[in-house]
């Protein structure tokens, strides 16, 4: 693991999550892209990042990953957005309720914003503007599956009782069902 | 010292040739010392004129605004902005012009926002001539041609633009901009085509 960096973000910068989803589709080989619907109540500006994107060409953004040094759950996506606006957003995560979207959004290589409301879905909302923001390897992987791991161990041993080791192998497990998930359902392909 | 010593060497001290030194020692002294000034004032205005020298090579932009227009495509739901700059280089270092942006600036959601869009210089016609970045701008050099955007007519949502600024960005990083009031609209010939 590399040497951590703390550094105190303001709690500003932070737009709640408030509905998440996946499409699939041509994007990312057909895997599933997750939908990250967010409050931008606080943050009009967001909601206009995303609105504006549909009528410019592909712009510039910058991202990081990093975990949260007081609070072992959370992982933190930040995200400098440059071109077409010059706006910074930082996306919060539990580990334990919300790692199928780090794990989808690593391997997908991919993630949409969308403004909304609590209580908003992708399904009822299909016709909202969304924002393709294309997320390069920043080599958070290797951190990822170390506190993707101890964090559902944690959770497993807290929830069952059972000891460190027997907890440990279940998270594993329980990480390979999820990321059958994460790659969608296979592709039909007929025989010739 | 006895008496005799002392007046010894007081007369040797007084005779000719004694008085000849100290004339000569002293008259170089009064040299040395003139000297001394002199290349002290010369060092100083060398020393000036090295830092002036030096200043001129430090990244400099000077970015003037000579004519616009704007052209609404109805076809094409978009509108094309030109802006013919020129871009001046006043250091005795060469540069290299390698962005363009125009910054717009209007209120939605009770925010002020401001979008960037970049020189396309796919949206020549006619005689516009456009940039195409990068511009190589030599030492002591200047260089005009358009700058053109593409601007959706859905882009602001149909609030009105407050701000157009157009900036420019060299290989060094220095960004230098203008602020443009005044866009004429003018007919597409296309469209009337």
């Amino acid at each position: 693991m590399k040497k951590r960096r703390g550094e105190r973000l303001n709690e500003s910068l932070f737009v709640p999550i408030v509905g998440d989803a996946a499409i699939g589709g041509p994007v990312s080989d057909g895997r599933l892209v997750p939908v990250l619907i967010l409050d931008a109540t606080a943050r009009p500006e967001v909601g206009e990042l995303i609105r504006v994107h549909e009528h410019v060409p592909p712009g510039d953004v910058t991202i990081v990953w990093g975990s949260n040094l007081s609070n072992r759950d959370v992982v933190i996506l930040r995200m400098w957005f440059l071109i077409p606006m010059e706006i910074e957003i930082v996306l919060a995560f539990s580990i334990e309720s919300q790692a199928i979207l780090v794990d989808s959004m690593l391997i997908s290589g991919a993630v949409y914003l969308q403004a909304g409301k609590p209580g908003d879905r992708l399904a009822t909302t299909m016709d909202q503007p969304r924002l393709l923001i294309e997320l390069p390897d920043t080599g958070f992987g290797p951190d990822w599956e170390k506190l993707l791991l101890d964090g559902w161990t944690r959770m497993f041993s807290r929830t069952t009782g059972l000891p460190r080791l027997r907890a440990r192998l279940i998270a594993q497990e329980e990480v390979r069902k999820m990321r059958m998930i994460a790659r969608g359902p296979k592709r039909y392909e007929p025989d010739e | 010292m006895s008496r005799e010593a002392v007046a010894l060497t007081i007369a040797a001290a007084t005779t000719p040739v004694s008085l000849a030194s100290l004339a000569v020692a002293v008259v170089a002294l009064i040299v040395s010392v003139t000297l001394g000034i002199s290349n002290r004032r010369t060092a100083k205005r060398s020393l000036r004129v090295s830092e002036q020298q030096e200043e001129r090579r430090l990244p400099q932009l000077v970015v003037t605004h000579q004519r616009s227009f704007s052209k609404h495509r109805v076809s094409k739901k978009d509108r094309v902005l030109g802006f013919q700059m020129l871009i001046t280089n006043p250091t005795d270092r060469g540069t290299a012009i390698v962005a363009a942006e125009l910054h717009l600036t209007y209120a939605a959601r009770g925010v002020v926002s401001t979008v960037k869009l970049r020189h396309d210089d796919s949206l020549v016609r006619g005689a516009d001539r456009p940039f195409t970045m990068p511009v190589q701008l030599g030492a002591n050099d200047a260089v005009s041609n358009w700058l053109l955007f593409r601007v959706d007519d859905e882009l602001t949502g149909g609030r009105p633009i407050d701000r157009y600024e157009v900036f420019v960005r060299d290989v060094h990083d220095l960004t230098e901009g203008v602020h443009v009031t005044l866009i004429p609209e003018v007919e597409d010939e296309e469209e009337e085509g």
